[in-house]
């Protein structure tokens, strides 16, 4: 361990432990598997960083309160006018507070009757003050505030649960961990969502996209330092992704968009943005239906973006959006057509083809990158929509290569990814991975799961970005290449064939053959001997 | 005078496994899956200071060890030790069996303990184990008790069946040198291209011309041309699983050939091919003799689809119904007879050399091959037609031998499991044990019944020579 780890250890097992101890919390007050408790573990969490983050850059800017126990007091004897101009002084990344609004502020009023009702009003206070920064948008334009009214989701002794969860807050204090990065923050945020993030979760199953595939992507997009940059992801679940790629670009230097169908993970996506020091992204989060109602657009136009990323739901029941689908005006953004829906498995339909066409049209002209996880069946599929979306990306040049990943590296799932990587940018060869035999399986619960190693992770990228061609495991090949071989993108239908033989003399040939007589006749000797043999027994037998 | 035994009592369970001080440094390991009625497919080698030795490999075997797989015993995963092994550790999902009492010949227990009613009365044990799956316990064997004759019977009754076992043993070996043969007189010819020339000499190292190939990136003969795969196949059979059961118009029965069924019927494990009814409208799927049989869904991270056997009059003869391939295969017909066997090396290089995993469309769990598109894409050399058939009639006869071999085969083993239970339960004694040679009692030979499996032991012995 380096010193670093070392010092950063007690935060990750400190943070972690204050997480379980609010678990614990709902638990003991009924709310265990409870749909509503992961609304409250984000949220009170979120607010304990959210105070903790006011109370480091208040320091920050008044080095005075630094060391003064009685800070909060201090800061509520200052003059209004005084207190309001710290608002502008802040980053815009840090909620503004009211001395009221301060957990050591509440921690005192633990006593007082209807506790709860108070903590609930200081909750809706924050969310209201900071509505403009902090509220996600639905597709019709509804805000989505920072906080709900969290007592009122347990049904008794609502005074003693927010007593017991403020009790949690105040043993240990954030303040220490806001100079922590991205590593950090990314670990703490999937130790947070862990159990609200199993394909348990209904309708939209928000599988948590594997750190393999994350750094890949976000280490292939992006090889070298850039900036102001736009990236999207029409599909954000909890961001992995984005946060992956945002931290690869560096957050100042990007803003995020994104848009996704469930109000669970455009929650989560705000809390990973808050922790990531991506506030003021947070107007682009956008809750809705990206293939019915695109959020994101531009003088009446698709908006581009200079990167995309997704790990788009493979199949779903999209039935009865079908009707939208075929609309005129989507006609050129679903050129390949609209998936089958299967009759008897409606939920089987293979929907990622639409995001695959989405995003080829949200790819900024001529200079768009973009990242796509789909099925392995999408590389080689011989007809139908799959097979259309391949030929446009290669007829139309904007393909950098293909990653197939080995087998089960989702947990989830046993289905092979691929990860498709675009650019429009690229007129010369293509570079295609078979990283199928990479990998190591480890149990995960009752699944098997294959995990990359770090030097797999890198061989990977370096083999992509350097555009190499390695036995059995790469291959660059050109557009017309692809062509002539039916749009496969399979990096095993281009290896050559190398069969190890070794040419033998004709004295050579001439010695195996009578060594396989020679083997041949004692064999068929030690048969015939046998078959004697076996006979003088039948013989021999006698039925009793 | 036979008496009563007791497993437990004759012989020392699970005897001895390895200490940690014992272990060699090169572990051969014996799993339960890979001994398969008295056959080890493999054995796998473990560098004990360098890998991780999976620890169920533990017990210590010796000669005349029998091995008992405690875990689905209809799966028949057993067998005895019987020529010097060394270094080697057997899973503890084996219960081992050592014989420590003179009376009792391991071979004969042996064989006492495969019987297929006794596997069946293990296996409704095993189902009924609290385990998540059906096995039993050790206790469970060593409780078995049988009765026994004297030794030197004992002695004669192994030998009648295990001179059986070892002629199938030997047809086997005798079936590995003949496709060793043929596959180097086809690497000999068409991979490094010394087939016969116009002088009856190697072609290449004679001084043949050789031109080089651009698409195929190597050197081919003057004259050959390169062309799909595809151009050697007329047309192809999709497969067919039928019903179960008679009904409706579902009235041809047929014996199915799955993905499983191909080594066996390439004479590399069993077929255990199951009996079907298809549509009468179907019978065009039936396979013919020159057809190929290719899986087309399956496989396994490691293996992939693509396993292919073929039909010739042989293979027809070994099974009772018309054959037919089930969807998860397909059948293909050539248009040139006598490419058939060049097909079969060809296609079967490809396959060991593992160009197919390229060629697979993965989604979920299963593999699906890509198989017109291989066949489309994949550029090969046509040999000369001379030279082809050449090689169709030479390896033509190889072949009906290899599959004449697994006919007889196949008949030794049903005449071995017809034997075994009427040779351990004294309906059928071997007439020249001295100690109970009644002959007046014999009611019936044995040879009457069996007179037409025996005539055919004998007269194939004859096509040896």
């Amino acid at each position: 361990m380096t010193k670093e780890d070392i010092n950063k250890q007690p935060f990750v097992t400190r943070t972690k432990a204050l997480i379980d101890e609010l678990k614990a919390v709902c638990a003991s007050y009924g709310l265990g598997n409870d749909g509503n408790e992961f609304k409250i573990i984000s949220q009170i969490f979120l607010y304990k960083f959210l105070n903790d983050k006011f109370a480091y850059e208040i320091k920050q800017l008044k080095p005075e309160l630094a060391n003064n126990d009685h800070w909060e007091a201090e800061l509520a004897n200052m003059k209004d006018s005084d207190y309001n101009m710290l608002q502008f002084q802040l980053g815009e990344a840090t909620a503004f507070l009211k001395p009221h609004h301060l957990i050591g502020y509440l921690f005192e009023r633990q006593n007082e009757p209807d506790f709860a009702k108070l903590v609930d009003d200081t909750l809706i206070d924050i969310a209201v003050l900071n509505n403009d920064l902090f509220a996600v948008k639905t597709e019709d334009g509804q805000k989505i505030q920072l906080f709900d009214r969290l007592t009122e989701y347990v049904s008794s002794k609502r005074d003693g649960f927010a007593v017991a969860l403020l009790n949690k807050l105040v043993i240990f204090n954030f303040e220490n961990i806001m100079g922590e990065g991205f590593d950090f923050f990314s670990t703490i945020f999937e130790y947070l969502i862990k159990d609200y993030n199993s394909d348990a979760g209904g309708k939209y199953a928000e599988y948590y996209t594997p750190h393999a595939v994350s750094k890949i992507i976000a280490n292939i997009l992006v090889p070298e330092p850039t900036s102001n940059v736009t990236i999207y992801d029409p599909s954000a679940g909890s961001g992995t992704l984005l946060m992956n790629l945002a931290h690869a670009i560096g957050a100042d230097k990007c803003t995020v968009y994104s848009q996704d169908i469930s109000q669970k993970s455009s929650n989560l996506l705000r809390l990973n943005l808050v922790l990531n020091n991506l506030v003021h992204s947070i107007e682009n989060v956008i809750q809705g239906n990206t293939m019915t109602d695109p959020y994101h657009k531009k003088d009446n136009k698709l908006r581009q973006f200079d990167y995309i990323v997704s790990n788009p739901p493979f199949k779903l029941d999209f039935s009865d959006d079908v009707d939208t689908l075929n609309k005129k005006e989507n006609k050129t953004r679903f050129f390949a057509g609209i998936p089958n829906v299967p009759k008897k498995a409606k939920d089987k339909m293979a929907i990622y083809t639409l995001f695959l066409q989405h995003i080829i049209h949200s790819m900024r002209a001529g200079t768009g990158k973009a990242a796509i996880v789909v099925p392995t069946g999408f590389i080689t599929a011989q007809s139908g929509v799959d097979k259309k979306i391949r030929q446009k990306i290669v007829d139309g040049k904007m393909l950098a290569g293909v990653v197939s990943m080995p087998s089960n590296i989702f947990a989830t799932t046993g289905t092979n990814v691929s990860i498709v990587f675009m650019d429009a940018a690229n007129k010369e060869d293509v570079v295609l991975i078979d990283a199928s035999n990479l990998g190591t399986t480890v149990k995960e619960g009752k699944n098997q799961k294959t995990e990359l190693i770090d030097v797999e992770e890198d061989q990977i990228i370096d083999t992509f970005t350097k555009k190499e061609a390695k036995d059995d495991f790469s291959v660059v090949v050109s557009y017309e290449e692809i062509k002539a071989k039916n749009y496969s993108l399979s990096a095993g239908q281009y290896f050559e064939v190398k069969i190890e033989y070794i040419d033998i003399t004709a004295e050579e040939f001439a010695s195996k053959m009578d060594s396989f007589e020679s083997n041949l006749e004692t064999l068929f000797t030690e048969s015939r001997d046998l078959e004697n043999e076996i006979q003088d027994n039948l013989k021999s037998l006698r039925y009793e | 005078m036979s008496k009563t035994i007791q497993i437990n009592e004759i012989a020392i369970l699970n005897k001895e496994t390895y200490k940690k001080s014992e272990i060699p440094k090169t572990l051969y390991y014996l799993d339960t899956g890979s001994l398969t009625k008295n056959k080890i497919e493999s054995l796998q080698e473990f560098n004990t200071s360098k890998d991780k030795v999976p620890s169920r490999a533990q017990r210590k075997v010796q000669i005349n060890t029998i091995l008992y797989s405690t875990v689905r015993p209809n799966q028949e995963h057993y067998g005895i030790i019987e020529n010097e092994i060394e270094d080697v550790a057997v899973s503890t999902g084996f219960t081992t069996i050592d014989v420590d009492n003179e009376n009792v010949y391991p071979k004969y227990l042996y064989y006492m303990l495969t019987q297929n009613h006794l596997t069946e009365y293990l296996h409704s044990i095993a189902q009924n184990s609290v385990s998540s799956y059906p096995s039993i316990s050790s206790n469970d064997l060593g409780s078995l008790t049988f009765d026994i004759p004297e030794i030197e019977i004992q002695k004669q009754i192994a030998k009648v069946l295990s001179n059986i076992d070892a002629k199938i043993e030997v047809n086997n070996k005798i079936n590995q040198e003949l496709e060793a043969m043929v596959k180097t007189l086809y690497d000999y010819w068409f991979v490094q291209f010394d087939f016969p020339d116009a002088n009856g000499k190697p072609y290449k190292s004679s001084g043949g011309k050789m031109v080089f190939n651009e698409e195929l990136k190597r050197e081919i003969p003057e004259g050959w041309e390169v062309d799909a795969l595809s151009t050697w196949i007329k047309n192809d059979k999709s497969g067919d699983w039928g019903k179960a059961e008679e009904q409706g118009n579902y009235i041809n029965k047929v014996s199915c050939i799955r993905g499983a069924d191909l080594n066996g019927l390439n004479g590399k494990g069993v077929v255990k091919s199951p009996t079907r009814f298809v549509l009468e409208k179907n019978s065009h799927k039936l396979l013919e003799i020159g057809d190929f049989i290719i899986e087309i869904s399956g496989g396994s991270p490691t293996q992939s689809t693509g396993r292919m056997a073929f039909i010739t009059k042989e293979t027809l003869e070994r099974f009772e119904n018309p054959l037919i391939c089930s969807n998860f295969c397909k059948a293909v017909t050539l248009k040139d007879e006598k490419a058939l066997y060049n097909f079969a090396y060809l296609w079967n290089r490809l396959y060991d050399a593992d160009v197919l995993f390229g060629w697979e469309g993965k989604t979920s769990g299963i593999k699906n091959l890509l198989f017109e598109s291989f066949v489309t894409n994949y550029q090969v050399a046509n040999p000369d037609s001379i030279i082809m058939e050449q090689f169709y009639n030479k390896a033509k006869p190889i072949h009906s031998q290899i599959q004449t071999n697994l006919k007889q085969n196949q008949k030794l083993s049903e005449l071995r499991d017809w034997l075994l239970p009427m040779l351990m339960n004294g309906q059928v004694r071997v007439a020249h044990s001295h100690t109970e040679g009644n002959l007046a009692k014999v009611k019936q030979s044995y040879k009457v019944n069996t007179k037409t499996d025996l005539g055919r032991v004998a007269e194939e012995g004859e096509t040896y020579n």
